[in-house]
């Protein structure tokens, strides 16, 4: 079957899909496994996660975390 | 003779000290005078059995500091382990499994990967057990060598206790 983006598109997509993997796991995480069940991932807006992320940090003698820039609040716009 | 691992690498550092000792003369004693704990032991023998991991620290349950090594380079080890010890309570008390009775010790196993390392932390019955290593590695293996070390550290103390009531007798 032929592809709609031809032999170039294939190759974008999997350039594309290596991409997203990469990031997937080089994004930092906090696992956890409790009384030998099974491992969970732990949200990442969770406190724990942060308070847990900070102290590896500071062991690894990483330095901390900035926050991402936020958004100024848009003003509301008149409808009319 | 020595039962676990830690006992035998204690039995060699005396060994060598005493070598020193007699080699040295009055200037070797105060490496005999010096033996280190099996806590010590325990977290320099984790750092051999991996490459990987750069530096380990050994707490118990009440977070209180029993034993660092390699490369660790927060500022106050003491309160980290502290508040790592705090951080998995929370995590143990909240996520505490059914049938599980108030107070009874969680085994707990944390990993955290973070973009210039990853830290593991294992806690089992009254001991908590954190390393930090590079980020390409097999969070199963690390946690396997952390589990060898703190049975072997508890078997130390329970040959020890054995020790002390024969020798109590």
């Amino acid at each position: 079957m032929k592809r709609p983006g031809g032999r170039l598109g294939g190759y974008a997509d999997e350039v594309a899909a290596a991409m997203r993997r990469r990031k997937e796991v080089r994004r930092p995480r906090v696992r956890v496994r409790l009384d030998h069940g099974e491992a969970r991932l732990l949200d990442d807006r969770t406190p724990e996660t942060g308070r847990l992320l900070t102290l590896a940090r500071e062991l690894i003698g990483e330095p901390p975390a900035e926050e991402p820039p936020r958004e100024p609040p848009r003003e509301p716009q008149d409808a009319g | 003779m020595p039962v676990t691992v830690i006992q035998a690498a204690r039995e060699r550092l005396m060994g060598s000290c005493i070598v020193a000792q007699r080699g040295v003369g009055a200037a070797g004693l105060s490496c005999a005078a010096v033996p280190a704990s099996a806590n010590d032991l325990a977290v320099r023998y984790l750092l051999e059995l991996s490459t990987d991991i750069r530096g380990a620290l050994l707490l118990d349950r009440d977070g209180e500091l029993l034993a660092s090594a390699g490369q660790l380079p927060a500022d106050d080890l003491a309160a980290v382990g502290q508040r790592l010890v705090e951080a998995a309570h929370g995590l143990s008390r909240n996520g505490r499994p059914r049938g599980a009775q108030d107070g009874a010790q969680v085994a707990i196993e944390i990993d955290v990967l973070s973009t210039g390392g990853a830290m593991f932390l294992l806690g089992e019955d009254d001991l908590m057990m954190a390393c930090v290593t590079n980020r390409n590695v097999h969070p199963g293996l690390i946690f396997y060598d952390m589990h060898a070390v703190l049975r072997d550290l508890e078997r130390a103390a329970a040959a020890e206790s054995l020790r002390e009531q024969r020798g109590t007798r």
